[in-house]
């Protein structure tokens, strides 16, 4: 009696629940599980390389790329779609209608994949044919970078100057242009060499101190990274460094010249031997872009500055992070060392620049020097140690005096925002690169412009 | 050994409820549409008169315009019906302009031509000049580019348009700040984006063609008419926001209202007219929704599909302008237009509203429900009026009573009620936020006995919200200043101020320009700059405040840094040198009749209040875009409203009087599928409030609030800090946020389940001083003994056959009080006690 009465009231609590959530919820997981049984014969070879991939790069690796892919699964190769992601493995070789990515892409598994839209069902089926027939992998159809640019003439359009640097004698400045470095005597302002080859905008230039080397860093916007070593005595370039999967921002040579390091807009760090081309170290604790790169001037630290409102300083022989902190509101641009070592200065798209008191441990802020009416894109030391020059985004190049924070000059010839700013090893010439494809020179000491270049290659000059 | 009897009386007692259930339910199944009502009227397209095309002649402007038409065939009832998918379209001269298989015209050439549509043997003639191909400038940001964006959804909230961007790259929502999208475009990230030496190249036309990967997918196609005008644009330099660049002032639909049968489809076109005249089709980047996808859902592209009767709004937002288009789907064929209009106007503004809801109703073809029986009035007005249910003595006298004002009579004298001064201070409580939490207990017991003192002298709505507007003092003794203790900030008060008075939620401006409405993000700071220099300082006693108005102070708007002169909404800014209280031309502004939204808000509220959906839901998001389901009595109301003073009690009783409110909340098969237009009286959940004072009252057996004298009603609280497991079971809102929104009627398990057997519920019916206890006492007949547990719970006599059921019960019950305890025990379970019908 007890136990009927117990039974009875379960089940019509049951029941009374059922009827109060709308449904009961097992029949309608029952009908999800029913569909997926392979309907296309495992019949001709099907190629990984060829004939999957292609598909995946199209319609999944936006949400599953390398950098914090959904899901934890990426699908960028072969061994990232056999590993799965959070939710196990993704593939039943043999067996397509268990494949969790099938069911995705059929929507018995929810969302539906991929999200926004649908493969064609003949994709779907190539894809399940693959799997039925063992989900095996082929050879790579071809080694390199993913998806080439096009093949198309370049315009005489201008392109932002985003790199300038100086040799290090000062009878030479490089210039980034699009897809090549220009070279130019900033006496005369005659165009001297044009190096070419490069895959895209040149976002980063350095030479080594000894004069030996000029890294150039660019790429293709959300494909890849690219840097060329060029060897200047035998006027080659001497290798391309392309694991960066996005533009390459900022670089900077070690002082002694052995090493260099690069930062990109794919939020890595990378340290590179520089005779052997050797990538010896990925620093990936940035969030968000890197923007500017400085090693100190005794070579033991990096310091890095990101879009993630971050600086870091890193020991440069380990490549260990030693610590972090937020100087800014906003994007951090440039990170400076002065010459001594003693100061970090740092600027930002909150317009303002600040100057820290550098420690091993941390950095003491010493000075916020405001004056910009927009981000502040670019700075650089003078030789001296006592002047710093900063490029703004309100078209301003300004000049300051370390000693008190004044803003000694307000140079406002650009026409436009200037990205790239760089004194002459000697000091006395300042030169500004500036979204227009102009470069501005001005004598340093007084602040008069010396005259402008213009980065547009001249009609005649052949790609 | 307990346990057992127990159980079996739990099970009993479910049977008793399934009973009361499978009764209700009736009227919930109702509701189902009939099958094969619909497919019925669908009949085979009858033959065309004419085909009439829309617009009746094209200009095409510079290489980047394009033109839709729609052709209308009209219908020899005099109807029509767009057959611009049916219809054949072709360019005479494809020179000039050329026209693909979505029916888009595009130009070729400068030079004019005609456009000629054939359906049925009939034709029609649309004119094409084409201008401005030849020497084409370069595509215009704000103009061209800034709206391809927009459609392509880049720089929509959940993508580019999020605050923070998406994989850096961030645009303003829809496009509210152009200057800044075409630095972001343009300048940024070392201005990746854009490559002048390859436009083809270009970031910005790589990632949504998805030649490279891409997180929000595809958005348009290499080639297709976005990537040519991206693609030019680039190469042909760029160019930012000019200004002289014309600006969209207004944008024109068409249709702008539409009838569709079940099934059928309406395209709409929408023109942007320029500052300086121009006009241009821009349907192809209009963003389209629909206000009730129940009703007409839009593609993307701006079709609409009648799928459910009802009235539905068209959503077109173009460049931070909105405007709608409406489609009706009837529920069955039109009814009696013809003889409505002869009659005399409408004396009251009961007959007012009768003949617009009327009107509406024959428009949709809907039949109104009858009138209700008086016992179902006089609960519905009981509840409505002072939250209360009739006591059963009060149902006796109305129900006997032949007086043919009878009706008429008891809505002035509920209004004259002191629990009338109960309930509504709970209302307005509500959304003015008096809570102890925000105001201590000495201020939230001010406030409340301001808005106790308003109501009972029922102090009309301008000076209600006048006299809060313009409050100064302590808020310990001037109970109005707790308006500026609920909220402080300026932007608080601005939002507060605009949803409870003028139902309008510019919050959404706070930080960016409102996506659905033309509120800019200048205006929500111009609002604000009203309130900066209100101000509160520490009073004598602990943690009193006075509120003063000081004379410095300003809002700056967060982007410009500059400072904001205050300016309430669409008026014109107050003068740089305003002297004194700010807040004075604020109210004046508010208050007057002129004011579009002040007085349609309130009408909206009571107009919920008592009809259980407002003319515009939710009640306090009046916009463009969220029309009124009867314009034109939400008109009649607010217009009526003012010319009376403000007077709530007039609009009550007025409202009351009306048959509308007064009808059946019994459907009828021509009216079940209505939720919006009031053909029936709508069922209501009662408040966590008025559910517990109706349980107190049908038991009776009365509640005890800690710290509150025993007998006090919920209704009568101060605020809803007063701890009580059941009335936050039943959603009283926690009053933290200025909507009635918060007070909550959504249904859940715990309701049900603490009805049913919660020792509160059980306590009371058993209670020896209890209503059961005094019936069984009282030796009553069985018959009267059901009688009354009727009357006290659902306020009319039971129908021969309950009372038939419920005496057997009595007499087949071992225990006579037992018997009795489980026959209120169902009827308080029943859905007609738990809903205001």
């Amino acid at each position: 009696m007890n136990n009927l009465s117990l039974r009875l009231l379960l089940s019509y609590t049951l029941a009374a629940v059922c009827v109060l959530l709308g449904a009961c919820p097992f029949a309608r997981a029952q009908s999800r599980l029913s569909s997926g049984k392979p309907r296309a014969k495992p019949s001709t070879a099907v190629s990984f390389h060829k004939d999957i991939l292609p598909i995946l790069r199209e319609a999944c690796v936006g949400c599953h790329g390398e950098k914090n892919p959904s899901g934890g699964l990426t699908l960028t190769s072969y061994a990232g779609l056999m590993q799965g992601g959070k939710g196990g493995r993704e593939i039943a070789p043999g067996k397509s209608g268990e494949s969790r990515l099938v069911k995705y892409l059929l929507g018995t598994l929810q969302p539906k994949m991929p999200v926004g839209g649908e493969l064609k069902p003949a994709e779907i089926a190539r894809i399940r044919r693959w799997i039925d027939v063992g989900a095996k992998v082929d050879a790579p159809v071809k080694a390199g970078n993913a998806p080439q640019t096009p093949a198309m003439p370049i315009l005489a359009a201008p392109m932002p100057v985003n790199a300038l640097a100086f040799s290090p004698d000062g009878k030479t400045l490089a210039v980034g242009a699009y897809r090549q470095v220009q070279f130019w005597n900033p006496e005369t302002r005659q165009l001297v060499r044009v190096w070419r080859g490069h895959a895209g905008a040149i976002h980063a230039l350095a030479f080594s101190k000894d004069g030996k080397w000029l890294a150039a860093g660019g790429g293709t916007p959300g494909v890849s990274g690219e840097i060329k070593l060029w060897d200047i005595a035998a006027g080659r370039e001497a290798r391309t460094l392309s694991e960066h999967t996005d533009v390459v921002n900022a670089l900077a040579f070690s002082p002694e010249g052995t090493r260099l390091a690069s930062g990109s807009a794919d939020k890595m760090i990378r340290l590179w031997d520089v005779a052997s081309g050797k990538a010896l170290h990925t620093l990936r604790e940035h969030a968000d872009v890197v923007w500017g790169l400085a090693y100190s001037p005794d070579g033991k630290y990096l310091a890095s500055a990101s879009a993630d409102k971050s600086i870091k300083v890193w020991d440069a022989a380990t490549a260990k992070l030693l610590y972090s902190f937020q100087p800014h509101e906003d994007i951090v641009y440039g990170v400076a060392f002065s010459p001594d070592g003693k100061q970090l200065v740092t600027s930002s798209a909150d317009k303002t620049i600040r100057l820290w008191n550098f420690g091993q441990e941390n950095s003491e802020l010493t000075k916020t020097l405001t004056g910009h009416d927009n981000q502040v894109l670019a700075l650089t030391f003078a030789s001296d140690g006592q002047t710093i020059a900063t490029a703004s985004a309100d078209k301003s190049v300004r000049l300051w005096r370390l000693a008190d924070g004044n803003n000694t000059e307000t140079l406002t010839q650009a026409k436009d925002w200037v990205y790239a700013v760089c004194f002459s090893p000697d000091g006395k010439r300042l030169a500004a690169g500036t979204w227009d494809g102009t470069v501005l020179l001005w004598n340093a000491a007084d602040g008069k412009l010396e005259g402008s270049l213009s980065t547009l290659p001249p009609p005649t000059a052949k790609r | 050994m307990r346990v057992v009897p127990a159980i079996l009386r739990f099970l009993h007692r479910l049977l008793f409820l399934s009973v009361g259930l499978a009764l209700t339910a009736g009227a919930a199944y109702a509701h189902a549409p009939k099958p094969g009502a619909r497919a019925a009227r669908r009949t085979a397209a009858p033959p065309l008169q004419a085909l009439i095309p829309f617009p009746s002649s094209i200009t095409l402007r510079g290489p980047y315009a394009e033109a839709r038409v729609l052709i209308q065939g009209r219908l020899p009832g005099g109807g029509a019906r767009d057959v611009s998918g049916e219809a054949a379209l072709a360019v005479a001269d494809p020179r000039v302009a050329v026209i693909d298989a979505d029916g888009i015209v595009r130009p070729r050439g400068d030079g004019n031509t005609v456009l000629i549509a054939r359906l049925q043997r009939r034709t029609a003639r649309v004119p094409i000049a084409v201008r401005g191909v030849a020497k084409a400038g370069p595509p215009r940001f704000l103009t061209d580019v800034l709206p391809v964006l927009t459609k392509a959804g880049c720089n929509q909230g959940a993508c580019h348009g999020a605050a923070q961007g998406k994989g850096g790259f961030k645009l303003s929502l829809l496009g509210y700040d152009p200057e800044a999208d075409y630095e972001a475009i343009t300048r940024f990230g070392g201005a990746r984006r854009i490559t002048r030496a390859q436009p083809e190249n270009s970031l910005i036309l790589r990632k949504p063609t998805l030649s490279i990967s891409h997180r929000g997918g595809k958005r348009f196609a290499v080639g297709s008419p976005e990537y040519r005008l991206l693609r030019d644009w680039i190469a042909k330099g760029v160019p930012g926001p000019a200004a002289d660049e014309p600006r969209v002032v207004r944008l024109e639909v068409f249709p702008k209202v539409r009838t569709l049968a079940p099934g059928q489809t309406q395209r709409f076109i929408v023109k942007a007219c320029y500052s300086n005249g121009w006009q241009r089709d821009v349907t192809g980047e209009t963003l389209f929704s629909a206000s009730e996808e129940s009703v007409a859902p839009v593609t993307p592209g701006g079709e609409a599909k009648a799928v459910g009767p009802g009235e539905g709004a068209v959503i077109i937002r173009y460049q931070g302008l909105v405007t709608t288009a409406r489609v009706i789907s009837p529920f069955g064929p039109p009814r009696r237009v013809a003889i409505r209009k002869s009659r005399p106007p409408a004396a009251t503004l009961s007959e007012k509203i009768d003949r617009l809801v009327q009107e509406k109703l024959d428009a949709l073809g809907l039949e109104p429900s009858g009138r209700s029986a008086d016992a179902d009035f006089l609960r519905r007005a009981y509840l409505d009026v002072i939250g209360l249910l009739p006591t059963p003595e009060e149902t006796r006298a109305f129900l006997a009573s032949r007086d043919p004002q009878k009706r008429e009579k008891l809505i002035d004298a509920l209004l004259r009620r002191t629990e009338y001064v109960d309930f509504w201070t709970l209302k307005w409580g509500d959304i003015l936020r008096d809570s102890r939490q925000l105001l201590s207990e000495k201020g939230m017991v001010a406030f409340n006995a301001w808005i106790r003192q308003s109501v009972a002298e029922n102090k009309p709505w301008d000076r209600f919200a006048r006299e809060l507007l313009l409050a100064q003092g302590s808020a310990y003794t001037e109970g109005a200043a707790n308006y500026y203790r609920a909220a402080t900030t300026p932007q608080e008060l601005a939002e507060t101020t605009s949803q409870v008075f003028l139902g309008v939620r510019i919050q959404c401006a706070k930080c960016h320009n409102h996506p659905y409405e033309k509120w800019k993000q200048s205006q929500y700071y111009q609002m604000a700059a009203f309130f900066a220099r209100v101000r509160a300082k520490p009073g004598e006693r602990p943690g009193e405040r006075i509120v003063f108005v000081s004379d410095t102070g300003e809002v700056k708007h967060p982007k410009t840094q500059k400072e904001v002169l205050p300016c309430a909404l669409d008026a014109a800014p107050l003068p740089k040198e305003y002297p004194g209280d700010r807040r004075l031309a604020l109210a004046e502004w508010l208050t007057a009749p002129q004011n579009p939204f002040f007085a349609r808000c309130i009408v909206n509220r009571l107009w919920k209040h008592f009809m259980g959906r407002g003319l515009v839901e939710p009640v306090d998001d009046l916009r463009v875009t969220n029309p009124p389901s009867n314009e034109a009595l939400l008109d009649c109301l607010a217009q009526d409203f003012i010319r009376h003073g403000y007077d709530l009690k007039y609009l009550m009783r007025a409202i009351m009087r009306s048959q509308t409110y007064q009808r059946s909340s019994e459907p009828t098969p021509g009216n079940a599928r209505d939720t919006r237009y009031y053909a029936h009286f709508p069922f209501k959940r009662l408040g966590a409030e008025q559910l517990l004072d109706a349980l107190t009252a049908a038991t009776g057996v009365p509640e005890k609030f800690e710290g509150y004298p025993q007998g006090m009603r919920a209704e009568q609280l101060p605020d809803t800090g007063v701890p009580s497991y059941f009335l936050d079971l039943f959603g009283r809102p926690a009053r933290n946020i200025p909507c009635e929104c918060e007070r909550s009627d959504e249904p859940n398990l715990g309701q049900v389940l603490h009805l049913m057997n919660s020792a509160g519920i059980n306590a009371r019916l058993s209670d020896k001083s209890g209503r059961v206890a005094a019936l069984i006492e009282s030796k009553l007949p069985d018959r009267r003994v059901v009688e009354e547990l009727y009357l006290a719970s659902l306020a009319r006599f039971p129908t021969p056959e309950e009372s038939r059921k419920a005496v057997h019960i009595l007499a087949a019950a071992k225990d006579r009080q037992r018997g009795a305890e489980d026959l209120l025990w169902a009827l308080l379970n029943s859905k007609e006690f738990l809903f205001n019908h």
